[in-house]
């Protein structure tokens, strides 16, 4: 019953702008966690760990870039520069 | 002579560097058992904060600078809405060079809700007090809150604009409503105000470079506007640079950088705050320009938020416990950077106890 409430609520919530923040905030804080904060792996994936965990994520350390799905959407956040920090680019 | 002249070219090219000094907490008249109280609840891993690094600076030395959780000295720290205080620097630099009037209508530089009958100014920004309808709910509601969907969702790519486009609520300049997208907005006016090129490198030449700042980085959004909300990153270290700035009313190593008006005005009561009705016993923390106060509201029951620390105080605050406190009456800063994810520090107990271990 409980997984049946969770499906019907994702699903309302999939027409709305709302799931996006979950790939959003998780791409956007790891990538200045890591290579602006330049923070440990592990510490930076519990930072941006949200009540609603992402599906997937790709770090791309030669690119300094995360990606991540969750909720049927994706995010990807780019380190621009030293000054500049990171940024959600797609 | 000729060595002289190379010093001194080098030292006019580079600036004098700023070097704290140390001493003992004990050579202070700190109360030793009391400090180590303070020490003691501010690593306290138990209560579920997480310290990361502390600095205290005491009549003029630095009688703690130690970090944690594997975090190092010069490593830069995410400060969060610490972030809004800089930018209110910034703006006092830009009106002092007469860049930008603090009267600016923000619709000179951007387009209001069509239902906005009185538009707000950069002063009504500073101040928190835009009118602009908002909610500043983080984690807690984020299907209602501003914030999140200023910071990833739908104004990501351009936060001024975003903010700007709010429908009003109330008339400006007369309610305070704290707001990350306000400051998102002035950060916006500047950059108009200065041009993009100037605009980029403005943080640095005009207050990282000459207080020897040299871990910050400012995220952008997409517009180019810095998120000056949110997103600056420094070490302690350079985060107490800061505040020393303010301790010395504008002035770092000798040089003016800040008018002392700005910095006066920086912890003056906002304006809305002797308009505003406050009802039975609703708390409401006192602001200036952009940074917290500690004040007990005039004419009204209403008591300061951190009872136990001195009424001249005056914090710059960050999500997950990012505190800068500057107590000029104690010729004082705190720095405390953590990362309160599961349960916040108890900010009144941790000032409290600080407080009470000195003389």
């Amino acid at each position: 019953m409980r997984h049946l409430f969770l499906v019907i609520l994702l699903f309302s919530l999939s027409g709305c702008k709302f799931p996006k923040v979950v790939s959003a905030f998780y791409a956007k804080e790891v990538c200045s966690c890591l290579f602006v904060e330049k923070q440990k792996e592990e510490y930076c994936h519990e930072y941006g760990k949200q009540i609603i965990p992402i599906w997937t994520k790709e770090i791309d350390y030669k690119n300094k870039s995360v990606k991540a799905f969750g909720l049927w959407k994706s995010t990807e956040a780019s380190f621009i520069s030293l000054r500049s920090g990171c940024q959600i680019v797609k | 002579m000729k060595t002289l002249l190379l010093f001194f070219i080098i030292f006019q090219a580079h600036g004098a560097s700023h070097k704290w000094s140390y001493a003992d907490p004990s050579t202070k008249g700190v109360d030793p058992v009391k400090w180590n109280k303070f020490l003691e609840f501010a690593r306290d891993t138990k209560s579920g904060h997480s310290t990361n690094a502390l600095f205290i600076y005491y009549d003029g030395a630095v009688i703690h600078h130690s970090t944690y959780n594997g975090f190092k000295k010069n490593q830069p720290h995410r400060q969060w809405s610490i972030s809004k205080s800089f930018t209110s620097a910034l703006v006092g630099i830009a009106v002092q060079k007469k860049i930008i009037d603090i009267e600016t209508p923000v619709k000179k530089f951007y387009s209001l809700h069509k239902n906005t009958k009185f538009g707000p100014t950069l002063k009504d920004l500073l101040g928190m007090s835009s009118g602009l309808d908002w909610n500043e709910g983080y984690e807690g509601s984020p299907l209602k809150s501003n914030v999140i969907a200023m910071l990833y969702t739908e104004g990501f790519n351009d936060m001024a604009t975003y903010t700007a486009s709010r429908p009003s609520k109330s008339i400006p300049g007369e309610k305070f409503y704290y707001s990350s997208g306000e400051t998102n907005l002035i950060m916006g006016m500047l950059k108009k105000s200065l041009g993009i090129n100037d605009y980029a490198s403005f943080p640095w030449t005009a207050l990282f470079d000459p207080l020897g700042i040299k871990t910050a980085t400012w995220e952008k959004d997409q517009s180019g506007t810095f998120v000056g909300s949110s997103y600056l990153y420094m070490s302690p270290e350079d985060l107490a640079k800061f505040g020393l700035l303010y301790l010395k009313k504008g002035k770092f190593l000798g040089k003016k950088i800040l008018d002392p008006e700005w910095v006066e005005f920086s912890h003056t009561l906002a304006p809305p705050f002797y308009k505003m009705k406050i009802e039975g016993k609703e708390k409401v923390e006192t602001y200036g320009a952009q940074w917290w106060l500690n004040l007990d509201l005039p004419g009204k029951k209403n008591t300061r938020s951190y009872p136990g620390f001195p009424t001249d105080a005056y914090m710059a605050l960050g999500h997950h416990g990012q505190i800068l406190a500057i107590v000029p009456s104690k010729k004082l800063i705190i720095v405390r950077n953590g990362a309160d994810k599961d349960e916040r520090l108890d900010k009144i107990k941790f000032f409290k106890l600080l407080v009470e271990a000195l003389p």
